[in-house]
């Protein structure tokens, strides 16, 4: 058997050695990079995703004007800002006050949490819950 | 011993006699290492080479060591040949196979590989110094102009000189020969130094690329961190997918609502068969907004434009059956539809059932109630 430590044994195994060992770190870091790049690229869809919901569900100006509708009509009897939402009741509706309050509702993306409508012969109530 | 060197030989070894030329000699034959280093040139025993004197009519020893190989017919083994010019027509040819010399060194603890050049005895010792007398009670004789090995008793002169000594003065100028003295599969050093400057290299590279890898890794995760604290996202991809799903989650709820109440604009309520629901004249105008996920191009049944909209039929209007009540919390839609009497009720509550989709429609007196999840 050759000895261990004749320099040419020495010299391939320090070599294969110095190979195997960068080669390994070298593919360490070349899994991390894909990693850290798959992740980011996943990031970046969600993100958009997400983007695009809120930009759907968001604040937009035709928002602001619909719900400053909504804040100032002469029916509204409660108005209360919560923490995340905002509660509006409006009582004695006319058939007509009543229907372009739910279509202003219901055309409007706003995040409806809670609602209620309710009417007798002649008026109706609206109880609606939104998010900010 | 050997008188004539070609010219242009003697300058070109001149320099390196001078230099550092390091002289052994193998043991039981030649050598004699000296301790802690190795002979970089090895002076050969003659047992170990064979020589002859031939009359060749070439004029230059390169054209003499042609004829070499034929005059020793050494078969298949790789010898190495050596050609001496004596005068006029007269040369000295040798032939040396390496694999003795090889295994001689071996056995002597030379690394063959470390040996530059092997210089025959032939070569190396002058006439005034033979016989020489060698440590196993042998001597280095001359014989008929040849350099031999003979046991001392068969030297017709004594040996005057011992190795050691006449190693002290060596013809100055020796050429000696190369010789591979590699076994099979043994690397030389040559290979070795190329080998281990490929693999520095491939390491290298590999270092490069994983250096590389590194700060590319790095840079894209300081950028994505960077990119989740502007944005105010959470850290983790996890997170930010609950919070995309949760978002998703809600946008279908909010569209579920709407299209729920627009099914109850199409129920077949008295209220609704009395009032028409004109088309919508100018859709997506005038701040409507279409329910989220719909077809812009669809007629929009939610809202009309003028006093009438698609939930006057659903509530509001007048007569005795009507949508009382529709409540939405937490994903779940109830509702309550007032009929004039319980007949009516039982068809209502069959077409609420059949067109919302819900086996949860009771009834209750002249009311029809459920929910819809």
């Amino acid at each position: 058997m050759k000895n261990p430590f004749d320099p040419s044994t020495l010299v391939v195994g320090v070599s294969l050695f110095a190979i195997i060992l960068s080669g390994g770190w070298s593919l360490h870091q070349r899994s991390v990079l894909n990693e850290a790049a798959a992740q980011r690229d996943a990031s970046i869809q969600t993100f958009e995703r997400l983007s695009t919901l809120k930009g759907r569900w968001g604040d937009s100006p035709d928002v602001q004007r619909k719900r400053a509708y909504l804040m100032g009509h002469p029916a509204l009897v409660r108005q209360e800002q919560r923490q995340k939402t905002l509660l509006l009741e409006y009582a004695n509706l006319s058939k007509n006050e009543f229907d372009r309050i739910v279509g202003t509702l219901m055309n409007a993306p706003f995040v409806i949490t809670k609602l209620t409508l309710t009417r007798n012969t002649n008026t109706g109530t609206i109880s609606v819950e939104i998010e900010r | 011993m050997i008188p004539f060197y070609p010219l242009y030989r003697r300058f070109t070894t001149l320099f390196q006699c001078f230099g550092k030329r390091r002289y052994g000699y193998i043991d039981r034959s030649l050598c004699a290492i000296p301790e802690g280093k190795e002979a970089l040139y090895i002076i050969l025993s003659p047992d170990l080479y064979r020589i002859t004197i031939v009359a060749l009519p070439v004029a230059t020893t390169q054209e003499a060591l042609r004829y070499a190989p034929a005059y020793f017919d050494a078969g298949d083994a790789a010898m190495v040949y050596g050609a001496y010019r004596l005068d006029e027509g007269r040369y000295l040819l040798s032939a040396c196979d390496p694999e003795p010399v090889r295994k001689r060194l071996e056995e002597s603890g030379v690394n063959p590989s470390s040996v530059v050049r092997f210089v025959l005895a032939q070569e190396a010792f002058g006439v005034d110094v033979l016989p020489i007398a060698l440590s196993d009670d042998s001597a280095l004789a001359l014989s008929e102009g040849v350099v031999v090995r003979l046991p001392s008793q068969y030297v017709s002169t004594p040996a005057q000189h011992e190795l050691e000594e006449v190693l002290q003065r060596l013809l100055p100028c020796l050429s000696g020969f190369k010789a591979n003295m590699h076994k099979g599969g043994t690397a030389t050093k040559k290979t070795l130094i190329m080998s281990a400057v490929l693999s520095g290299l491939i390491a290298l590279n590999f270092i490069v690329q994983g250096v590389l890898s590194y700060r590319e890794g790095k840079r894209i995760m300081d950028e994505q961190e960077q990119m989740q604290t502007l944005k105010h996202l959470p850290t983790t991809q996890m997170e930010l997918d609950a919070l995309a799903d949760t978002w998703e989650k809600k946008e279908r709820e909010q569209i579920k609502l709407r299209k729920i109440i627009a099914v109850f604009g199409t129920l077949p309520l008295e209220s609704n068969a009395t009032v028409s629901l004109p088309p919508p004249s100018a859709p997506a105008q005038n701040g409507i907004v279409l329910v989220p996920g719909s077809n812009p191009s669809e007629q929009n049944l939610l809202l009309i434009p003028g006093d009438s909209n698609a939930t006057t039929g659903t509530i509001g209007s007048g007569g005795g059956e009507f949508v009382e009540s529709l409540g939405f919390e937490n994903g779940v839609i109830t509702f309550k539809i007032l009929t004039p009497s319980a007949d009516r009720a039982e068809k209502v509550r069959d077409i609420a059932s059949r067109i919302l989709k819900t086996n949860t429609v009771t009834i209750k007196e002249t009311s029809v109630e459920g929910s819809i999840q």
